[in-house]
């Protein structure tokens, strides 16, 4: 039945996560911005908060529950940990993207040899995964990546380099994609795990950003670097015709879609807020009424757009959850939520005037950090074909 | 229950029966009922058969009643088939909602049986002005007691009603007057429009004594039900747009290729295909407000808002596709554009909505 009650275990994980974000990122957000990095303390806080979330799930609600709110809850943690700052979101330890490949493609051992074994363990120093993916010459067009993995005996030798890659230089493991065999295209890309501090595997410079500063963005290269078999997502089975490959890992991504697009909402959403509460505050009655008119008008169509997208997140969130094929609706939120967003932290700037863009508020901010929500994760373009495919099919071939 | 996008049985068999109905009647029979200025009596009646077309009590003889969702969803699927009809079957219909749930037990007595009987019942609920056509706080109309007076536009069945419900200003609140449509209105014209034919409307003059419908939250929340009606046909409308671009894409070739291979038409159809999401789960979310008793004008104007700008983009979009066919009369994708645009005016989001949206920011 057609209902937009939010369960109670989520709605008590969106207050809790609020609370968190309103009290703990929020009052960070300028001065990480400024520095480009977070306080070591935060980042050990948030380490303790992740497992804190989970612990906000009822006694009585086992695995079931869980697995059938699991992207519900995704999505309303994410929107409210980006409200109170998105770059801070990215600064959570654990494995990130690279745990959806490696539970999408790595064998039982795999998982639990660089999943498990490394994030699943008490450790004082807070740690990161990453998945690399983007090379200089290929983001939207991934079949064009050149890094390459040449099989010698029962060892892979990589090289290539790497961008864009968040966490990167931090991180205990990056899965990495790189061409085994150039002559199957995007068929012939195998995925790699490498462990932090293989010879070979040079770290380059930290990118400097239009926003989400504080969150680290490296490049790499890999210079013959050499891992073992086991390090092959998938083992020797992978290598076959039907083997893992591609396709299959970025299938992992349309469960990531939504939360993206939630990050994006997030950031919207607060400069709406912010827009709003600063026009109750500042704005006197007198103002002239085309003035006022018209910032009325500009803040009706944010929150209208702001709750459309909330509208296809959730709707996207509730198919995974509810193992409805999601693909087309995860694009639709990721192609929608960040210029909704984007257009929210556009108005608020101009809402606010010289104020808007003045570094005294975060607005301006708030507009540097969402831009790149409809670049990053699959640009609002590659989005917009997800979605054309699904309703006129592939058209081109 | 918790958050849940899943129709119940009751609401897939009745849209999977709409769709049928609107694939095998109404689209084939909407150019001679626009021709023609009405809905032909067959396509009312056998919309009546159905039991969609007024949410009527079974103790007054009707079909029974329905929540405001499943009458968004009838909404969508009859204007799928063509906007001007459903506007014409929804809205004949909307005086049950209103007397079903805000009028005394003496006006339910005497004007719900009408809508079970055999025949379709034709009735109105005037709420649009010619400044005010969304903004129910600035509507110029006013109920004083049992009088009512004001001029209003977009007055369905003006000249043959059976039953009509007049909306105004009664001090702070909304007012409501059933009125005598057994002696002629004061018509001032019959509205000659862009789009939506089928649906015959009229400028009338209301200068007249009633039969006084109390105020209550239950006029309020039938009122907002009446306006969200225009949003759910502007679902169904962008919907039909988007579904016959997406169709013709696929089929229509140039350079060698089918069109929906290029990027410039197949972004298109992405977009339309948010945009019809995006309405449909905001006009589902106000629907799901109104059937809890929650919903705000702000709740409608932003629903509204969605529907009538993605029916507008749509619309656009639909005949942009279809290219020079598209402008052309055999295809129905003008036409669709054309009624998405008369009906935005019915409750503007351009005009009101997004304001209305604004002031029901809570702080």
């Amino acid at each position: 039945m057609i209902d937009f009650e939010l369960h109670p275990t989520v709605d008590a994980v969106r207050e809790f996560v609020h609370s968190f974000a309103e009290s703990q990122l929020r009052p960070l957000a300028r001065e990480a911005d400024e520095k480009g990095v977070l306080p070591a303390e935060t980042i050990k806080q948030l380490a303790q908060f992740a497992g804190n979330r989970a612990s906000v799930m009822p006694e009585e609600s086992g695995a079931g529950i869980k697995e059938s709110i699991g992207s519900m809850m995704a999505v309303i943690g994410s929107e409210e940990l980006a409200w109170g700052d998105p770059a801070v979101l990215l600064n959570i330890p654990g494995p990130g993207l690279a745990a959806p490949s490696i539970v999408a493609s790595g064998t039982p051992e795999q998982k639990k040899r660089f999943l498990e074994d490394v994030f699943n363990v008490q450790s004082d120093e807070p740690r990161f995964g990453a998945l690399a993916v983007t090379e200089p010459q290929a983001g939207s067009d991934v079949s064009n990546v050149q890094t390459t993995a040449v099989r010698d005996g029962d060892d892979w030798i990589l090289n290539g380099s790497k961008v864009y890659c968040t966490n990167g230089a931090r991180a205990e493991i990056v899965v990495v994609n790189a061409t085994v065999d150039k002559s199957l295209g995007r068929q012939g890309q195998k995925f790699f795990v490498i462990e932090k501090g293989t010879p070979g595997f040079k770290i380059g410079k930290i990118e400097k950003k239009m926003g989400l500063t504080a969150s680290e963005t490296a490049e790499f290269t890999l210079e013959d670097c050499r891992v073992s078999m086991d390090h092959l997502l998938g083992g020797e089975a992978a290598l076959e015709p039907k083997g893992s490959g591609f396709k299959g890992t970025m299938r992992a991504f349309d469960s990531s879609r939504p939360s993206v697009a939630a990050m994006a909402l997030g950031i919207g959403r607060a400069a709406f807020e912010y827009a709003r509460d600063w026009v109750a505050a500042e704005l006197p009655m007198t103002t002239s009424f085309p003035r006022r008119a018209s910032i009325e008008q500009k803040l009706g169509t944010m929150k209208r757009e702001l709750g459309a997208a909330r509208g296809l997140v959730w709707q996207a969130a509730w198919m995974a959850d509810s193992k409805i094929p999601n693909s087309k609706e995860a694009s639709m939120s990721k192609a929608y939520a960040p210029q909704a967003a984007l257009r929210a932290c556009i108005g608020a700037i101009q809402i606010m005037g010289p104020e808007g863009y003045s570094k005294e508020h975060l607005v301006e901010k708030w507009f540097r950090d969402i831009k790149v929500y409809d670049i990053f994760e699959g640009t609002g373009q590659i989005q917009r074909v997800v979605i054309s495919r699904s309703i006129l099919g592939r058209l081109d071939k | 229950m918790p958050f849940d996008l899943q129709q119940t049985d009751e609401q897939k068999a009745l849209r999977d029966t709409l769709h049928d109905f609107a694939a095998e009647v109404l689209r084939p029979g909407a150019r001679a009922c626009e021709e023609s200025r009405s809905t032909s009596e067959d396509i009312a009646r056998q919309a009546h058969e159905i039991g969609v077309t007024a949410p009527v009590d079974e103790s007054f003889g009707g079909a029974g009643l329905f929540d405001a969702v499943t009458h968004c969803i009838v909404a969508e699927e009859l204007a799928w088939g063509d906007p001007g009809i459903a506007y014409y079957l929804v809205g004949s219909g909307l005086a049950a909602v209103v007397l079903g749930s805000a009028g005394t037990d003496a006006q339910k007595k005497t004007h719900l049986p009408a809508f079970g009987q055999d025949a379709p019942v034709k009735s109105f609920v005037a709420i649009g002005e010619k400044v005010a056509v969304g903004d129910l706080e600035s509507l110029e109309a006013t109920v004083d007691g049992d009088k009512v007076s004001g001029t209003k536009y977009g007055v369905l069945n003006a000249s043959d009603a059976a039953v009509g419900v007049v909306v105004g200003r009664a001090g702070d609140s909304l007012g409501a007057v059933v009125v005598d449509t057994s002696s002629d209105l004061e018509i001032v014209r019959p509205e000659d429009k862009l789009g939506l034919e089928a649906a015959p409307t009229a400028v009338v003059n209301f200068a007249l004594a009633g039969d006084a419908i109390p105020p209550s939250a239950e006029l309020v929340s039938a009122i907002l039900r009446a306006k969200l009606m225009i949003g759910a046909i502007g679902l169904g409308c962008a919907r039909a747009s988007l579904e016959y671009a997406s169709d013709y894409a696929k089929e229509r070739e140039a350079f060698g290729k089918p069109i929906g291979a290029f990027q410039a038409i197949s972004f298109k159809i992405a977009d339309m295909a948010i945009e019809v999401d995006a309405a449909r789960l905001a006009v589902w979310r106000a629907a799901w407000k109104l059937d809890r008793g929650e919903a705000t004008l702000s709740d409608i104007a932003e629903a509204n808002g969605m529907a009538l700008s993605a029916a507008v983009r749509c619309g656009d979009d639909g005949v942009q596709v279809l290219g020079g066919h598209g402008y052309i009369r055999d295809h129905p994708v003008e036409k669709w554009f054309r009624d998405a645009v008369t009906l935005s005016v019915f409750d503007a989001p351009e005009a009101v909505g997004d304001m209305m949206v604004a002031r029901g920011v809570s702080a």
